[in-house]
């Protein structure tokens, strides 16, 4: 076996200190690319923009009934037991923490009957005139 | 720049451009991430287009307007399509709507407007920071004449003849006028001379449908907010 000279072993190590460059800039990078729209706050605007879109296109006296297990896990991993949805003033408000949560309002007049299910995941919604 | 020894330098050099090749890809990645992300949850282009349908759908029955197009007003529509005011007033929605004569293009009569009017100026123009806008340009036919005197020599198609028994929907008018096919519920009635028509089922109001074409614009400045 033929060993490595000085010039060569230096190559080497110029190699890898070039990958360690490109894996200490890089690494963060996708990792921020990996989490981005699956934070807390990401997951409670896309739900509170889904729960006004489907609000603003039902005819009255429609039944929904909406899988919210992702928003349960999420509130239970911050120990949050409060409403994770709430309805008030023509604006859907979801909240998975203490803190923060996130509103969006709706056109429509209907009046909204809304329960949430806990132990099937579902958020029941009950579109009247 | 050059951060390797000498013996490395000569075949391994980073360089200013290695760098730049680098940034140059994180920015990209960076910015690729931020418009997807965005775009990902900017919902108000698919909101303008439900308020759009919501619109349509509660002025307009069979292809024919529910209403009559020169007293209809934003409390009838208000109410009729179950809109809030409030949020209507809050400037994050802009409904218009626009009549005119499908024959002619002439406006029928002033547009209605709801919510903020400086929104149809920025539907215009295409940038992500303005309201996003649905348009939708829908042929109906309308009750525009409605009167008493039934002229019965003037009878269009799709024109609606009433008596004591109900609506009564013209069919057809023969090229010389001289005959009229007259429905009721998809149902023939009567074909007949108008005068004939006239005499034997007893008109008494005569509703001339116009043909026009009624845009709704639709906008929504609605992005929502952390609280």
């Amino acid at each position: 076996m033929k060993m490595l000279n000085k010039k060569g072993i230096s190559l080497i190590m110029a190699e890898i200190a070039y990958i360690i460059l490109l894996i200490i800039i890089f690494l963060p990078l996708f990792y921020k690319v990996g989490i981005a729209g699956s934070s807390d706050s990401d997951y409670e605007q896309m739900y509170a923009k889904k729960i006004s879109l489907i609000i603003e296109e039902a005819r009255p006296n429609t039944h929904i009934e909406l899988n919210i297990n992702e928003l349960l896990n999420r509130a239970d991993k911050n120990k949050y037991t409060g409403d994770i949805v709430s309805i008030d003033k023509n604006s859907v408000l979801v909240k998975v923490s203490e803190k923060g949560g996130y509103g969006f309002s709706y056109l429509s007049n209907a009046n909204i009957g809304k329960i949430e299910n806990r132990e099937n995941g579902l958020l029941i919604l009950d579109i009247k005139t | 720049m050059k951060i390797f020894n000498k013996k490395a330098e000569e075949e391994f050099i980073l360089s200013w451009w290695d760098f730049i090749i680098i940034a140059f890809i994180v920015v990209f990645i960076l910015v690729g991430v931020v418009i997807f992300g965005s775009s990902l949850f900017d919902v108000r282009s698919k909101s303008s287009g439900i308020i759009d349908a919501k619109v349509a759908d509660c002025l307009f029955d069979n292809g024919y307007l529910k209403f009559d197009v020169q007293s209809l007003d934003k409390s009838q529509i208000i109410d009729k399509c179950s809109l809030n005011a409030g949020i209507l007033e809050a400037n994050q929605y802009y409904i218009g709507i626009s009549f005119k004569d499908f024959n002619t293009n002439n406006e029928i009569r002033k547009s209605i407007e709801l919510g903020d009017p400086s929104f149809s100026v920025y539907c215009k123009l295409n940038n992500e920071d303005y309201p996003k806008c649905q348009e939708k340009r829908i042929y109906v036919f309308g009750q525009e004449k409605n009167t008493g005197s039934v002229k019965i020599s003037e009878v269009k198609e799709k024109d609606i003849l009433v008596n004591k028994q109900g609506q009564y929907i013209v069919s057809s008018v023969s090229n010389d006028a001289k005959v009229v096919k007259v429905f009721s519920n998809s149902v023939l009635v009567a074909e007949a001379s108008p005068e004939t028509l006239l005499n034997a089922l007893g008109f008494t109001k005569y509703i001339e449908n116009k043909e026009m074409i009624i845009s709704i614009l639709a906008a929504s400045n609605n992005r929502g907010g952390s609280t």
